[in-house]
């Protein structure tokens, strides 16, 4: 059953159309990636989903509840979607630990705050996820320090830790090495294996390694869906990927 | 295990050594030193209450005297109008205390006003400037406009206030009618300060600071993790109001007096200075700046007053420009890097560790 | 009734005041993000300058509104030179800066010119009678400078190749960087034009009160709220926002203090900003 629905969703800047009456249902424990030219409008879905952008028309429903138009706080809080941002965003100065540890799930309203006492199950869970992370050598490292690859990663971790029903990762292998970039796909397969993952993502040997279903999106509009191998067989999508690819030339 | 890597902060260790040194210095010299160092633990006090809110949550208060000048007055107002009508008052025709100030009788209820109205002027001002979409300096600008007209109307409502000149004459701390000396003042105010310096301590350790650092740093990041940015700034801008509303009632029985001056910018400006000059956001740098500042002043400004506002206007300029974590956030940085050094080997340590000012990463723009 | 019409005319004269006032700050907040904390002071060496050039130089008052805004310009320059470049980006250092260096200007003014107030002469001493509403014509003259001042710097933004270059920086100085512009250079002469505006303002405020070493705090406050309100890098927003302020503040002093009712006008301002943060008087956002 669908999870997540965006339902005839429009979001217009100013007289421009980013999105365009886009209709698009993920099932529960699906990986889906939705890929698309620049301009596409696939951060500005993402920022519908998380609450950085309200639709201008139409619906997002999560679970059945209508969370369009919700404070990101709240709908990280309480609808549980996590976000990982196109290029790291982290808290700078703050050790890995600590970034590790801001984000755990449950512990967010002042209250919370200040009755939180560090117990062995939270350092276990910090140690999980920095091992799977890669990243426990370097936990009392300023995140700062990090290479640009470990600071992705340490945002995979952090989303790993809000513990979310829904997951949404911008480009997460933006500016990653070929090699940086496989190993965050598997991360990706054995961290998140049995959650709902939205990705966006740019690098097609990317794609068909972690996704399940493939939205193509483009000027706002959804083009095709369906396995890789269907979409990637699709003459429509072929045929705007080559044509913007010939204006890149030209 | 992640004990073992760590060791214990110079800045503990710091304040530990300034604690013992507190404690033994009325040993070591006359009752009039040690009167000037009840001021300065009072000073102490204050800068803690702007170091939670400027340098765990990156909220540069440039008014943060108002909240101190508006718990001295409820203070100074509780004693005055005691034994009725004060001079000030009586010299503009007020033939009976009004009834704002008669709650202000029972002392204790004062002092809680004391702390209650500088942390409502604060969870007010906060609602207004935190839940709106304004980011960046409007906070800065809004704080010292408001500092600057508290200031001016505080010397204007001559009636109330005593005006320029204050209200003097204000007395000491009492056990039943027994004045207490100057050295139980001392211990007194130590004490206060111990307490208050703990409550920081255990404020700023706890989750509740881990996330005032974390709004310092990436306060838009924060929200796609389910916090409320608007409700911890909102909450530490009404903590950090209320200690300085402290500092300012424990000012009244050693200074005697309250006047406009403890209101407004020029006071605001010096606790700003302290900050700067020790470092900001680890607690220990706010106490010694503020401790080895107004001990200088007061040194200096027997001698040379003219020369001394220059002086520390210069000073402030070479610390930002050459030194911009101060003191001890420059001693702090040397060794983390000494640890991460020593803890992985090849990291390298450059300019940008340690201590920051999270207003830099938000003028960096990001998100 | 009469109080309120002489009262609204004169806070025309002090909306103009206002609006020179405000004019230097926001075009450099506007283009380099930097709050010029001692802007209160380039103003009131401004007003030193006039006060020397006038009362003991006895030279005519447009020389010293002349003198007035190269002084300070230059000066302008030479901090923007030695200090603020190097720390752009970084608001508490630049805040903390600017704040430290009005305390040493405000400091080496009065020691060297001692802490006493200073008397300019008015240089207009007529005054129109209206119907028993007196208006003096150095009211009148204020209010055409600032209008004069309104234009020469809108022609100056959006007419010449500096404004352009200007206006390229401000909204992608790497961009403009790029495209060969000399963002160094545009931000030395911006700076010291804000600075050159708030000698004017000195100049223009000398000879309705009195100059001292400290008077610059009182007028910065006033500019930064007009600053809030007028959208913090809008001129238009600003020379609105000025009138509105100095209005409603010199109304209501008709009736109150004028303490009370700047403190009245900037609770409203907070409750306002809440609900419209980007101003009043600008729909763009910047």
């Amino acid at each position: 059953m669908a999870f997540l629905e965006l339902q005839n969703v429009s979001v217009s800047f100013s007289g421009f159309l980013a999105v365009d009456q886009v209709s698009l249902t993920v099932d529960k424990g699906e990986t889906r990636v939705i890929i698309g030219p620049n301009g596409a409008g696939k951060t500005t879905i993402i920022d519908m989903i998380t609450g950085k952008t309200a639709p201008t028309s139409g619906k997002v429903l999560l679970g059945g509840a209508d969370i369009s138009g919700r404070n990101p706080h709240e709908i990280a809080g309480k609808y549980k979607v996590g976000r990982k941002f196109q290029g790291p965003n982290l808290f700078d100065y703050l050790t890995v630990y600590e970034n590790i540890e801001v984000a755990l799930a449950g512990h967010s309203s002042i209250l919370k705050t200040f009755l939180y006492r560090k117990n062995r199950a939270i350092s276990d869970e910090i140690k999980t996820i920095l091992d799977q992370i890669n990243l426990y050598g370097k936990r009392d490292v300023v995140s700062t320090s990090l290479s640009h690859g470990e600071r992705q990663w340490l945002e995979m971790g952090m989303v790993i830790a809000q513990k979310p029903q829904l997951i949404t990762l911008d480009e997460p292998t933006a500016g990653m090495t070929a090699d940086e970039t496989y190993k965050t796909g598997e991360m990706i397969k054995t961290m998140m294996k049995d959650k709902t993952v939205i990705v966006v993502e740019h690098d097609i040997d990317f794609v068909e390694q972690i996704a399940e279903t493939v939205s193509v999106l483009h000027q706002g509009k959804v083009l095709a869906e369906g396995s890789f191998a269907e979409v990637k067989r699709n003459p429509k999508v072929v045929q705007v990927y080559l044509k913007d690819d010939d204006e890149a030339v030209a | 295990m992640l004990k073992e890597v760590k060791t214990v902060g110079w800045d503990k260790t710091i304040d530990i050594l300034l604690l013992l040194f507190l404690v033994s210095f009325p040993l070591m010299t006359s009752l009039f030193r040690v009167e000037m160092m009840s001021k300065c633990i009072i000073y102490i006090v204050f800068a803690l209450s702007l170091d939670i809110l400027w340098g765990k949550a990156g909220l540069m208060n440039l008014g943060q005297a108002m909240f101190f000048g508006l718990g001295g007055y409820v203070l100074a107002l509780s004693y005055a109008t005691r034994d009725g009508v004060p001079a000030f008052m009586s010299g503009f025709g007020v033939t009976e205390v009004p009834w704002f100030m008669q709650i202000l009788h029972n002392t204790p209820v004062a002092v809680l006003l004391g702390m209650l109205i500088p942390g409502l002027v604060a969870g007010l001002l906060g609602y207004f400037i935190f839940t709106s979409k304004v980011k960046g300096v409007f906070f800065n600008i809004i704080t010292l406009s408001l500092a600057s007209l508290i200031e001016l109307f505080f010397t204007n409502q001559q009636k109330y206030t005593g005006g320029a000149n204050g209200i003097s004459g204000l007395p000491p701390l009492t056990i039943g009618e027994e004045p207490l000396s100057v050295l139980e003042h001392y211990y007194v105010m130590l004490a206060v300060g111990l307490l208050v310096y703990l409550f920081c301590r255990w404020l700023t350790n706890s989750r509740f600071g881990m996330i005032l650092r974390s709004v310092r740093e990436n306060e838009s990041r924060l929200q796609f993790l389910g916090f409320n940015p608007a409700a911890f700034k909102l909450s530490i801008f009404v903590i950090s109001g209320m200690i300085a509303g402290l500092a300012g009632m424990m000012y009244i029985p050693i200074g005697s007096f309250v006047s406009p001056t403890n209101i407004g910018v020029g006071f605001s400006t010096a606790v700003l200075v302290w900050l700067a000059v020790g470092g900001r956001g680890n607690l220990t740098g706010a106490m010694i700046g503020a401790f080895l500042v107004t001990w200088l002043e007061s040194l200096l400004s027997e001698h040379f007053e003219n020369v001394w506002l220059l002086i520390l206007g210069a000073a402030m300029l070479a610390v930002v420009m050459f030194f911009p974590k101060g003191l001890v956030g420059t001693l702090l940085d040397w060794q983390y890097c000494r640890r991460v050094d020593r803890q992985l080997g090849d990291v390298s340590c450059d300019d940008g560790l340690g201590l920051m000012d999270g207003e830099l990463a938000t003028a960096k723009g990001k998100v | 009734m009469e109080l309120l019409i002489s009262q609204s005319i004169n806070g025309l004269s002090v909306s103009a005041m206002l609006f020179i006032t405000a004019l230097g700050l926001v075009i450099i907040f506007g283009l380099m993000d930097v709050v010029n904390m001692a802007h209160g002071e380039f103003i009131m060496i401004g007003a030193y300058v006039t006060y020397f050039v006038t009362t003991v130089f006895h030279a005519p008052f447009v020389v010293s509104m002349l003198m007035a805004f190269l002084a300070t310009a230059l000066l302008g320059a030479l901090i923007e030179l030695t200090l603020i470049r190097r720390l752009y980006g970084k608001v508490a250092e630049t805040l903390l800066a600017t704040f430290a260096l009005s305390i040493i200007l405000q400091q080496l003014v009065r020691m060297a010119f001692g802490p006493e107030d200073k008397f300019v002469g008015m240089p207009l001493e007529g005054r129109f009678n209206v119907g028993g509403i007196v208006i003096p014509h150095y009211n009148l003259f204020l209010i055409f400078v600032a209008v004069a001042i309104l234009a020469v710097t809108l022609a100056l933004f959006y007419k010449t190749p500096y404004g352009m270059q200007l206006r390229a920086v401000t909204k992608n100085r790497s961009m403009a960087q790029c495209l060969g512009v000399n963002t160094a250079r545009i931000d030395t002469l911006t700076f010291a034009c804000g600075s050159g505006l708030a000698g004017l303002a000195g100049a223009l405020i000398a000879p309705v009160k009195s100059v001292m070493p400290s008077m610059g705090s009182y007028y910065i406050v006033d500019g930064f709220l007009t600053v809030v309100l007028g959208g913090f890098a809008s001129i238009a927003g600003t020379a609105a926002s000025s009138v509105v302020i100095s209005e409603s503040v010199t109304v209501m002093a008709g009736y109150m203090s004028e303490i009370t009712a700047k403190v009245l006008v900037f609770l409203v301002i907070i409750v306002l900003i809440r609900f419209k943060p980007e101003g009043l008087f600008t729909t763009e956002k910047r």
